[in-house]
């Protein structure tokens, strides 16, 4: 007896041994799988920051709604309709549909009544067998499969399921009751939403199919065959727990019932969402602001890249200081930081919202929850981190001003754009281009946009035109500006225009007009080119070169780009074109050309020369910007460079442009129906740039106003009219300064500045 | 007789007390907030039907126990035939009478008290098996009620029928050469049923899942860490992270539940994986898990080490047991309440398959407690019968130094010189 007492107590001790390991040596690491087994993350979403343009109206901002969305994970587990469809699936390997199984059960449930041990046994791989016993066990209401399992092996043969009858009519009230609950949650559902039509089993269906589809065309993919069962169902185990939309923006009375007790309806699920919303009556084109998409591909795999390297590391048992650190970082970037499933993301690379993600990006809030085993009821809130919200990006932009620049180039039957920046920081208050896509033109068929190879409409004409145009005669204000400055000829020298065609060689330098003998300010107020393409020769290729660089030709602007105080920086070059300004041209011809914008500098945005012109109004170039403030930052901006103007040749260049708009000027009144811009203090200029081939030229219209003290500068391009800027951008430009919107604008062309408005730099000192 | 209270092994009573307190406390527990609640209650009064079985075992006469033994056994069979033919299938086993007052009655824990008592009359008679063939007669009236248990199925019952005889027959003082030889034989045949038809699908995966999962891979994987082999450990934890969700889950939803409930526990009623129910049947066969959870290695440890109270005392009660009989049925209830407690306590640590086995005096189950109570009023009984009804027992030779039982082997004369038939 001795000895069996000894058994007894070794056997006592070898359990104390078993427990002190389990216990004591490895608690931590149980304790570990407890907590990660009860507790569950809750996302709390953030707010993306607004888009606001200078007067503080909303061009984006975000909704809170709920959403009625669908699991079909769950729902093949929890609702009868859902295992049966599985049973089914599993038996056959054919996908019927929710609908076919609520109008008619009976022949499956016929099937499964005639299920025989034998039948099953012979289903391949063992998986699916299992799987087959797990459903079939849920459809009769078993905790555990295990009775079945045990029938298996139990009987040799005979029926699977005992007792079929009285199981078949509680299945069959049960799927009468989970139909009878998804009809009522429809029929309150549907007037609300304004769909009478909704069919719910039927949008379940949709899910279903996209899943099947989806796992369908991965598959495909896949060579090896041997485990395709397993590889099927690792999909269907990743996809079928999507959590996928049914419906948008759902009220909270019929959903109530759901959310209060979610184990009615099986699958479904409300959600709140937070979501991008741009007010309509504020709409301004989505190609400035940006629109938002499902985070793209390679987003969503830095977080699953980041969720295995975190695994990998908690894998080991000591981890150093720096991999500890590690590792709290990864969990930070997996819980608030990177990109999850549902969540909306900037498209890059359009507008704001693709720039500035970073910025209007908050960061995810997250709770951690303890909850029972069946995940529904929460007991206890472990830990929380609130979320933080999206910085919101204020524009220089005038909403109103820009719709209305909108509208009115829409109505235009030409291409183009109007900038117009306010000086003397060069805030960009319209940067409108025609065409310019429509947010849901955008949503539906993006595709088709970007393949639009003969109206380009993703690239917007103000800053990213796809072909940019020439400056032509715009740039020769410019020209003339620096022929003076340094001092190779005055405003009185006069050079001949006295044929239309000049000849160089063999090219042929034309002329709108005989001017006979011109000077300086009859040059610029007729645009005589013979004038410009002598005086280039006097100036030569080289200064031509750095002057036009000084006005800021052949580089980017960067008005999407910032600097934050806090050292934060947004570089946007992406979509804005820089142009071209040749280095060198060679040909005499070629050089003539310069003097009047075309040749070495054919390549400009209409953005570039709105700068040009500001910096020709006040004689320091500054790079425009959109961008007024970025949360409670206002951005920094790079310092004014001194163009190096004369002052007395900016006095005569401006006077010289102030007559563009009066009579005898290529805008005097009268040159297009009713235009008439001559009551205004303009220092305008208008050009006509050919654009090769036959294609018709090019309009201009820029300036600055008013000429005194400036305060506006503007550039309005139209596309292949064929005719003088003064025929159809002059009476654009006039048009807009009558819209309401503008009625500040306005008033300073009409040269009363605003009280208290900063004076504009003028170089000269001198105050006229 | 000096008193009617005489000779009640008053220690055993107050260590059973004990666990059926314990028992009692965390079925409290481990169902409060669940549609079970007030299992504690129904327990209570399984006690209380109990009460009196007990107190019949402990008044039965040990020359009735042994007059009736063979009827009694066969009577167990019986039963054990009827339940297989009338009793209420549950989880596609059939194992219970349904009982007026909604209680289940199991067959199976009384065939045991029965072919206990018949084996020892068995051994008192005709001496222990001292050669091979000797095995066959007890080997005989084991295999009926194995069978029959067997066919339920209840294979975790059946089994508990054997280590009864291997520690009957060996205290009896059968050949230990035999014993050398079968679990040599026995470590030879395991694989070779393992792969046979003998075991069903299920039970087979449940081996592989002990053998090959979570318990041990856990293992290998914590070691695998420790030893920076990190490629091994993520590879393993993946799959533990996929048997965790299929044939794995009770073995490691109960090992969560003891690994995390340390060295002190997380307070009585306050361990999450029991409250939020993580833990399957943790009102029955994995009531363990909730102790330990709760209470930590020191309630956990002072459970296993009352159940060794218990076998040390029961088996002292067992030495002072005037006749071979009395011993041999004693060591054998020792056998099956400790036995079963040790391998359900095994089954939640994980180094045991799980078997469907409840935990003696702790689990919630009537027929359990109740046959439980009902060995340990035999017990009782059997103790106190040497005083009271056998006055020979002094010159019955046999010792009553526990340790020296073998060195009084009975023999069948010794058997027939005795009064007492």
């Amino acid at each position: 007896m001795a000895l069996v007492l000894a058994v007894f107590a070794a056997f006592a001790f070898t359990l104390l041994g078993r427990l002190y390991q389990v216990q004591v040596i490895q608690h931590e690491f149980w304790e570990n799988e407890a907590l990660a087994a009860r507790t569950q993350p809750v996302i709390l979403p953030f707010q993306r920051g607004r888009i606001l343009d200078c007067r503080g109206v909303e061009l984006a901002t975000s909704e809170t709604s709920l959403d009625l969305m669908f699991s079909f994970g769950e729902f093949r587990k929890g609702s009868p309709l859902g295992q049966l469809l599985m049973v089914h699936y599993l038996l056959t390997g054919e996908r019927l549909t929710v609908g076919s199984i609520r109008d008619d059960p009976e022949p499956l449930l016929r099937r499964i009544g005639g299920l025989r041990t034998e039948e099953v046994r012979l289903l391949e791989p063992r998986q699916r067998r299992t799987d087959l016993l797990v459903y079939l066990s849920w459809l009769l209401r078993r905790e555990h499969s295990e009775g079945l399992r045990a029938r298996m092996g139990e009987l040799a043969e005979g029926p699977l399921v005992s007792d079929w009858e009285a199981e078949r009519v509680a299945i069959k009230a049960r799927l009468e009751s989970a139909a009878v609950h998804l009809a009522e949650l429809q029929r309150d559902l549907g007037p609300q939403l304004g769909r009478d039509d909704l069919d719910l089993i039927e949008e379940i269906d949709e899910r279903i199919a996209w899943i099947d589809e989806k796992v369908l065309s991965i598959l495909r993919l896949r060579a090896d065959r041997d485990a395709l069962f397993d590889v099927e169902r690792d999909l269907h185990r990743e996809y079928d727990y999507r959590e996928l939309l049914l419906c948008q923006r759902v009220p909270w009375e019929p959903v109530f019932e759901l959310a209060a007790d979610p184990e009615r309806w099986p699958g479904l699920l409300v959600k709140e969402r937070i979501r991008r919303l741009y007010p309509p009556e504020q709409e301004i084109s989505p190609l400035l602001i940006g629109w938002v998409g499902a985070p793209a591909e390679e987003d969503l795999q830095e977080r699953q890249r980041h969720q295995d390297r975190l695994t990998e590391l908690r894998i080991q048992a000591d981890l150093s200081e720096e991999a500890l650190r590690e590792v709290e970082q990864l969990r930070e970037r997996i819980n608030c930081l990177d990109y999850a499933p549902g969540e909306e993301q900037g498209r890059r690379p359009y507008g704001i919202e693709g720039y500035y993600e970073n910025v209007l990006r908050g960061r995810r809030g997250y709770r951690k929850v303890e909850v029972d085993r069946s995940r529904l009821t929460s007991h206890r809130i472990i830990e929380q981190v609130p979320p933080e919200q999206g910085e919101d990006v204020v524009l220089t932009l005038d909403g109103e001003m820009q719709r209305v620049a909108e509208g009115l180039l829409r109505a235009q039957p030409y291409h183009g754009a109007v900038v117009l920046c306010e000086i003397p920081d060069l805030q960009i208050r319209v940067l409108a281009s025609h065409p310019t896509p429509g947010r849901d033109e955008i949503q539906r068929r993006f595709a088709e946009l970007a393949a639009d190879h003969e109206t380009y409409p993703l690239h917007p004409r103000a800053y990213a035109p796809f072909f940019p145009p020439p400056p032509g005669s715009a740039f020769k204000p410019l020209v003339a500006v620096m022929a003076l400055s340094e001092g190779l000829v005055t405003a009185d020298s006069t050079f001949p225009c006295t044929y239309q065609d000049l000849w160089v060689g063999r090219s042929c330098i034309r002329c709108l007009g005989m001017h006979g003998d011109v000077d300086m300010r009859r040059a610029l107020v007729k645009s005589c080119n013979h004038y410009f393409a002598h005086l280039a020769v006097q100036v030569g290729y080289a200064s031509l070169h750095d002057w036009a660089a000084r006005f800021g030709f052949g580089q980017r602007t960067g008005f999407l780009s910032t600097s934050l105080p806090d050292s934060r920086h947004v570089h946007a070059p992406a979509q804005e074109v820089a142009g071209r300004l040749k280095a060198s041209e060679r040909g005499e011809a070629n050089l003539m050309r310069f003097g009047f914008g075309q040749g070495a500098i054919d390549d400009v945005t209409p953005l570039q020369v709105a700068a040009a012109m500001a910096a020709l109004a006040t004689g320091v170039y500054l790079p425009p910007t959109l961008i007024e403030r970025v949360g409670d930052q206002v951005p920094l901006r790079p310092p004014p460079r001194v163009v190096g103007l004369a002052p007395r040749a900016h006095q005569q260049v401006v006077d010289a442009l102030r007559g563009v708009t009066q009579f005898g000027g290529t805008a005097q009144p009268g040159v297009a129906p009713g235009l008439d811009l001559h009551a205004y203090d303009l220092a305008t200029k208008t050009g006509t740039p050919q654009v090769g081939g036959d294609q018709l030229d090019h309009s201009w219209f820029v300036g600055f106003f008013p000429a005194t003290r400036p305060r506006f500068a503007f550039a309005i391009l139209l596309e292949h009219t064929g005719v003088h800027g003064g025929d159809v951008c002059a009476p654009l430009f006039q048009a807009l300064l009558q819209q309401p919107a503008f009625v500040e604008v306005e008033r300073a062309a009409r040269g009363a500045a605003r009280r208290g408005a900063p004076a504009a730099r003028a170089p000269t000192g001198e105050d006229p | 007789m000096k008193s009617r209270l005489g000779g009640i092994p008053w220690h055993v009573l107050l260590v059973v007390a004990a666990l059926i307190a314990v028992g009692i406390v965390f079925l409290r527990s481990s169902t409060t907030g669940t549609p079970l609640a007030g299992l504690w209650v129904r327990q209570l009064k399984a006690l209380g039907i109990g009460l009196p079985v007990f107190l019949a075992a402990a008044l039965l006469p040990t020359r009735l126990l042994r007059r009736f033994a063979g009827s009694g056994y066969i009577l167990a069979l019986l039963l054990l035939l009827l339940v297989l033919l009338v009793g209420v299938e549950i989880n596609y086993s059939r194992r219970w009478f349904a009982m007026p007052g909604g209680f289940l009655l199991q067959p199976s824990e009384f065939a045991k008290v029965a072919y206990l008592l018949l084996l020892a009359r068995h051994l008192e008679r005709h001496g222990p098996p001292e050669r091979w063939r000797d095995w066959l007669v007890p080997g005989l009236l084991l295999a009926g009620p194995f069978l029959l248990v067997r066919a339920q199925p209840d294979l975790g019952t059946a089994l508990m029928f054997l280590p009864l005889l291997a520690v009957a027959a060996f205290v009896a003082g059968a050949a230990r050469s035999h014993y050398v030889l079968g679990f040599a034989a026995v470590a030879v045949l395991a694989p070779a049923v393992y792969f046979s038809p003998l075991l069903q699908d299920y039970q087979k995966e449940r081996i592989r899942t002990f053998l090959t999962s979570i318990p041990r891979q856990t293992e290998v994987m914590i070691a695998a860490r420790r030893s920076g082999e990190h490629e091994k450990a993520l590879r393993i934890q993946k799959e533990l992270e996929l048997l965790k969700r299929n044939a794995g889950f009770q073995s490691h939803a109960g090992l969560v539940a003891i690994g995390s409930g340390g060295l002190y526990g997380k307070g009585l009623g306050r361990g999450p994986q029991n409250r939020l129910n993580y833990l399957p049947e943790r009102h029955s066969d994995f009531i363990f898990a909730v102790i330990a959870e709760e209470w930590g290695l020191v309630g956990a440890g002072a459970v296993v080490l009352l159940y060794l109270l218990l076998a040390v005392m029961l088996i002292l009660v067992a030495g002072r047991c005037p006749h071979r009989f009395g011993q041999l049925v004693i060591v054998g209830i020792t056998t099956s309440i400790v036995f079963q407690a040790f391998c359900n306590i095994a089954m939640c640590c994980g180094v045991m398959p799980i078997t469907g086995m409840p935990l003696p005096f702790l689990s919630q189950g009537g027929s359990s407690m109740m046959a439980c109570l009902a060995q340990v009023g035999l017990v009782v009984g059997l103790s106190r019968s040497g005083r009271s009804l056998d006055p020979f027992s002094h010159r019955s030779g046999v010792s009553r130094d526990p340790f020296g039982a073998r060195d009084a082997v009975p023999t069948r004369d010794h058997y027939r010189a005795s009064p007492v038939g």
